[in-house]
């Protein structure tokens, strides 16, 4: 009896899920594809037919004639003028996203451009410039194409098994969710019955759709989700095999404490990354970070307004998310580049965020900036993100094999072409991250990039003439965000997080001096400071970061934060008075009056 | 020309005399020898030496004829020797020693038998009571020589049902490589000798012969440098064994790459990494005293090494030269001018190294310094404020696989051992899976099954503390956190995963021991390496919020008398005094060397 209920609700719900044209079809294609279900509720089936998107030749009813110009991905970007971004569709959008960072990779570009020896040439290019090309210009062009040029927006979609094939795809890549089931098949649409399930489309972008790319590099994906790509041991064993821990690409992951956006509530990536910030605003950003515009000051310390066109954006957006409420005229949110944060609204006197995936409210911890340690000066330069970032991925040298006796993929063409790349590592770390400053001043948590290069000829040969080695830093938001900062010893104590490298620090006299930990000659590296230092004390400042942003503190900040860290030790309270006139402090301290302190 | 035996008599009162050299060993056939490496016409043994003319001399202690050493007594007196055949390569091996050393050496034998290099019993018997196979580490019950009672060797025909019954094979077949009385693997910095040869006899890293005798292959690998004995012993002799991330290899500051094929690094001229002791190597800061020229023989003499004539459990159990032996210490104590090296002079002391017999300051203890004034602190061992970095290896998964199956270990082969990378690597070439066999390294027969281990991390940052055997405050690293998994021929996961339980049923069978890193600085840590730092204090990483992170809160020792903080200790290192402050005022004021800043 009950199966039969069961079946009958199935049979009912599956009947209305079914999309039959009222009025006979226009289109040739429902003479095959009879039937399907709609991508979403803004682009029914019923309304748009399948040419509008997909292209095509909708008079026929023949297969090959039909399939002339079929598009399978309209979001694929070298078709989305006729497609999504069409005039009266979403023009505007598919122009600013073009220009986008995701779509560009001008970021990628300009950091090896701007480091690698003979590679300026590529410094302000974009991956429409490589697209049409098949010869790299210098080795800096080869190893993007080969190593960094699989994850943009310009990739076809599926054109591979795997994680891989999951990425790329122009609109698609973000906005059609990845079914569990097709995850590793690359394959796009699946036939159930006579019912095309048809891929849907969302504004309500999954994480999933997010870390497929995002977890390599900065690992921001990995971390945000408490996880850590691990040195690759696959353990511990399960069931006989190595760890079921795993990533793409044979690596394998520790769990460590997740963000607390996503412990607390499980947010995802677009609860707090805005339309704009993702699909950028129209400006071909030389760099990831311009392009952002979600900063943690526009929810925790938030500007709410209610009028003006914006609102109505909001308001919008807020209609097409379909699962937050309704905004009737409450204030909301904005971020540094002026557009609206349309889940964070003001109800009630409450700061109330709203997670898109399913519109759950959550009610904001009032912003505490005018407690001590938010207020403790000397910190007026200090970014959330330096003291509320648990940990940070950090990957210490980078050492490349490049072969010429071999080929490897150039991912921008498809083809085969010489030269082949291997990549090793010294070691991983996920603790104490270190700090430097990033431009406009602000001190940021930073790791460094450290590549040492060595080639071989065609005949397999070392060519120790064309080695070389590019250290630089990079800052980035660990995006391990804990509501309990850093002790104040972490930073003001620790070499590491100094950009100094781990050792003994001592005082001879009254210079500060290093006994470092990593032997950097010993192990073969040549390189003044240990691997994961970046600078260090006195002579010969700024070892790594020829760019100058992010920049490692220089002398007098590193003094400056050693003697902050010496009274640290007893002085443990943020309101603790020493700190008022720290200046003063330190120089009745050097005077030898007669201190409270030895009472 | 004198008889064989009046030859040995003659060499055994000068060797009795001299008493630092003991043990026979060759490797090059028979063979005679001439003082100094000078080849003499000697009529005995002309037989050997008309093809090995050149071979240097073993030594004035064992100036002897080539079969004193190397043929048994019965076949001295042949007139012929058919072939090699009947030459004994090692000597001084356990299954010969007593027929060729025994008769000059019979006290120094006994003591290398009962001491640890000869028993192991630390390892034997700690790691037996971890993984549940027998109720205490200490006293040890089992060891491979000496009163202690046979390591037992598994029935290969049982079936593993609990990792208790399995820990015997383990430890056959991955830890007992490196004890003198087998010859461990082979490969760069592993090449060694068994018995009295494997300290005394030196091999180059490459295992290549570079002596004068020309009838031996200098192509092939698995000959001593030369056919000598050496004293006092170099370093690389004993980081043959001591290495991996054990002590010894610290002193030299070497800690081991991870082993995923992403950490070959950096790449050299042949397009991989320099590998050595089986794998490659990050060289971090060397201890002082490496830096300085000493030799691991300079602070461990004979009676540290060969033992004392008494057995012992475990390592921190054997008397050794302190510390403040050399430098002074608490209490106004000053260096000891009767250990050996020890120099007085006026105030000043000065230290004779054995290697390059260089004279050096010896630094004394400064009381001055704010913290050696801190009486608390005379329980505080000298290397747990003045080791640099520690091993801390977390979280060891073990697993023994009767089956393999291909592209399973794919870039995981090298483990650090090159039997096991081998075999490891073999099964990635081939599409079957391959039922392995790999030695038992202590009956040298082959057997069923191969074992490999990973670790989940490694680190040498942090230095977490606890309580040696003597109530003193120690650095305490993971021996080990084991997880253990046997799969049958059939492929079948019979253990999956399995934590092994303390024989004693107290706890889980993971263990951090307090120990002595050897990376010493002359400049001590921070204070707050320890005070306020909570991983110092046991509580981990991040609080040990996820099992990964977990693995850095300390386990209790195995050895019975060892412990960790106690909750008093703990508070007590986290809320310093009022005193403490006081101390660290002073401290801050001195204008002298002050550590700062947190290196922990």
């Amino acid at each position: 009896m009950l199966s039969l209920v069961l079946l009958a609700i199935l049979v009912v719900a599956k009947e209305r899920s079914r999309k039959i044209p009222a009025v006979p079809p226009r289109e040739g294609c429902i003479f095959c594809h009879e039937e399907t279900t709609d991508p979403d509720p803004s682009h029914p089936v019923e309304a748009f037919g399948c040419h509008t998107c997909h292209l095509g030749n909708a008079y026929s009813n023949e297969k090959e004639r039909a399939h002339v110009a079929l598009v399978k991905n309209p979001g694929d970007l070298r078709v989305v003028g006729q497609t999504c971004g069409k005039p009266l569709c979403h023009a505007g959008v598919a122009d600013r996203v073009k220009n986008s960072v995701m779509a560009t990779n001008r970021g990628i570009l300009a950091a090896l451009g701007n480091h690698w020896p003979g590679a300026s040439g590529i410094s302000g290019k974009e991956i429409t410039d490589l697209l049409g090309r098949w010869e790299p210009h210098g080795l800096g062009e080869d190893y993007f194409r080969k190593m960094c040029g699989g994850c943009h927006l310009w990739k076809p979609r599926g054109d591979r098994p795997g994680e891989v094939g999951l990425r790329g795809g122009g609109c698609s890549d973000c906005h059609v969710p990845d079914a569990p089931e097709l995850r590793g098949s690359g394959a796009q649409v699946v036939q159930h019955g006579v019912t095309l399930r048809h891929p849907s489309i969302t504004t309500r972008i999954p994480s999933e759709n997010c870390v497929k790319c995002h977890n390599r590099s900065a690992r921001i994906g990995l971390s945000y989700f408490g996880r850590f790509e691990s040195a690759g041991y696959g353990t511990p064993y399960e069931g006989g095999e190595l760890s079921r821990r795993r990533l793409s690409g044979r690596r394998f992951f520790l769990e460590l404490p997740a963000d607390v956006h996503s412990r607390k509530a499980d947010l995802d990536c677009i609860d707090c990354h805005t339309a704009t910030g993702v699909m950028g605003d129209g400006v071909r950003h030389d760099k990831m970070v311009s392009q952002v515009d979600i900063t943690c000051e526009a929810c925790h310390l938030p500007e709410m307004k209610t009028a003006g066109a914006q609102a109505d954006q909001a308001r919008r957006l807020t209609a097409l998310n379909r699962k937050i409420p309704p905004n009737h005229g409450s204030p909301v949110g904005w971020t540094k580049k002026g557009t609206p944060v349309y889940n964070l609204r003001q109800e009630a006197g409450k700061l109330i965020l709203y997670r898109k995936r399913d519109g759950k409210p959550f009610e904001m911890d009032p912003s505490r900036m005018e407690a001590p340690h938010h207020g403790l000066p000397g910190h007026e330069r200090v970014s959330c993100q330096a003291c509320h970032s648990a940990w940070m991925p950090q990957c210490y040298g980078c050492h490349l094999a490049y072969r010429l006796d071999e080929f490897q993929r150039d991912w921008l063409t498809g083809g085969q072409i010489r030269g082949r790349w291997k990549e090793t590592r010294s070691f991983m770390r996920f603790s104490k991250p270190a700090l430097g400053v990033r431009s406009p001043e602000r001190i940021y948590p930073v790791a460094p990039c450290q590549v040492f290069f060595s080639c071989f000829d065609e005949q397999g040969s070392p060519r120790p003439d064309r080695r070389f080695q590019v250290l630089s830093l990079g800052a980035f938001d660990p995006h391990t965000t804990s509501k309990k900062s850093r002790d104040c010893l972490e930073c003001h104590g620790d070499p590491k997080v100094l950009g100094l490298g781990s050792g003994i620090l001592h005082r001879k006299g009254h210079r500060p001096s290093l006994r470092p930990t990593y032997g950097s000659k010993g192990s073969g590296l040549n390189l003044s400071v240990p691997l994961d230092g970046f600078t260090a004390m006195g002579r010969g400042n700024r070892v790594a970061s020829a760019a100058g942003d992010p920049r490692p503190f220089d002398d007098a900040e590193i003094r400056r934060i050693l003697d902050a860290g010496a009274c640290a030790g007893c002085h443990r309270r943020y309101d603790d008075p020493i700190y008022r006139d720290f200046p003063r402090s330190k120089s009745r301290f050097a005077g030898g009056e007669d201190l409270p302190c030895l009472r | 020309m004198p008889s064989i035996g009046s030859t040995m008599k003659r060499a055994c009162a000068r060797q009795n005399r001299l008493g630092a050299l003991w043990a026979v060993f060759a490797v090059c056939f028979f063979m005679a020898t001439g003082a100094g490496g000078e080849v003499r016409d000697a009529r005995m043994d002309r037989r050997c030496l008309s093809c090995h003319a050149r071979i240097e001399s073993m030594g004035p202690d064992h100036d002897f004829e080539c079969g004193v050493c190397h043929l048994q007594p019965a076949h001295r007196s042949l007139s012929w020797l058919d072939g090699h055949r009947k030459v004994v390569r090692n000597p001084s091996d356990p299954r010969w020693v007593r027929t060729f050393c025994m008769p000059c050496h019979e006290q120094e034998i006994g003591i290398v038998e009962k001491g640890l290099h000869g028993t192991v019993a630390g390892i034997i018997n700690q790691t037996r009571y971890l993984w549940g196979a027998q109720e205490k580490a200490s006293p040890p019950r089992y060891g491979l020589s000496g009163p202690l009672a046979p390591l037992p060797e598994p029935d290969p025909m049982a079936y593993p049902e609990n990792p208790a019954q399995l820990v015997d094979d383990f430890l056959r077949r991955r830890c007992l490589r490196c004890h003198i009385h087998t010859e461990g693997s082979t490969g760069d910095g592993l090449y060694r000798a068994s018995g009295c040869a494997a300290c005394h006899v030196p091999y180059e890293d490459d295992g290549r012969y570079r002596g004068s005798d020309t009838a031996v292959d200098r192509e092939k690998a698995g000959y001593p440098a030369r056919h000598v004995f050496r004293s006092p012993i170099p370093n690389d002799q004993c980081l043959r064994c001591h290495n991996q991330n054990h002590v010894g290899a610290d002193y030299m500051g070497l800690f081991q790459h991870d082993f995923s094929e992403r950490y070959r690094s950096p790449v050299g001229a042949s397009g991989t990494s320099k590998r050595i002791y089986g794998l490659d190597y990050h060289h971090l800061a060397v201890d002082i005293h490496a830096e300085r020229g000493l030799w691991c023989v300079d602070c461990h003499r004979k009676a540290d090494v060969m033992g004392d004539g008494k057995v012992y459990g475990y390592q921190m159990a054997v008397p050794k030269t302190s510390c403040s032996g050399c430098h002074g210490g608490f209490r106004g104590a000053r260096p000891d001018p009767s250990i050996p090296g020890v120099v007085a002079g006026g105030s000043e002391f000065r230290f004779r190294t054995r290697g390059a017999k260089r004279l050096h300051r010896l630094p004394l203890f400064d009381a001055d310094v704010v913290a050696h004034g801190v009486m608390e602190h005379e329980r505080v061992r000298c290397s747990a404020c003045h080791a640099q970095w520690s091993f801390q290896d977390y979280g060891l998964s073990v697993i023994r696989e009767d089956r393999l199956d291909p592209l399973k270990w794919l870039g995981l082969e090298a483990q650090g051992d090159p039997v096991v990378e081998k075999v490891l690597l073999e099964v990635s070439r081939m599409r079957q899976p391959l039922q392995p066999a790999t030695r038992d390294r202590v009956s040298w027969t082959l057997k069923k099954g191969a074992w490999s281990l990973g670790w989940r991390y490694r680190r040498w940052e942090l230095m977490p503390l606890g309580v040696d055997h003597e109530g003193r405050f120690s650095i305490v690293r993971p021996l080990y956190q084991f997880i253990v998994s046997y799969v049958d021929e059939a492929g079948y996961a019979a253990l999956d995963g399995i934590i092994p339980i303390r024989g004693d049923f107290t706890s889980k069978g993971w263990a951090f021991s307090p120990y002595v890193p050897h990376t010493v600085s002359p400049a001590g840590r921070s204070c707050m390496s320890c005070h306020l730092s909570r991983s110092a204090a046991g509580l981990g990483w991040m609080d040990g919020t996820t099992p990964d992170l977990d693995l850095t809160r300390p386990a209790p020792p195995a050895v019975p008398g060892m412990r960790l903080l106690s909750g008093r200790e703990r508070q007590r290192l986290l809320n310093p005094s009022k005193r403490w402050r006081k101390l660290r005022f002073r401290a801050l004021r001195n204008t002298r060397d002050v550590p700062m800043g947190d290196a922990g």
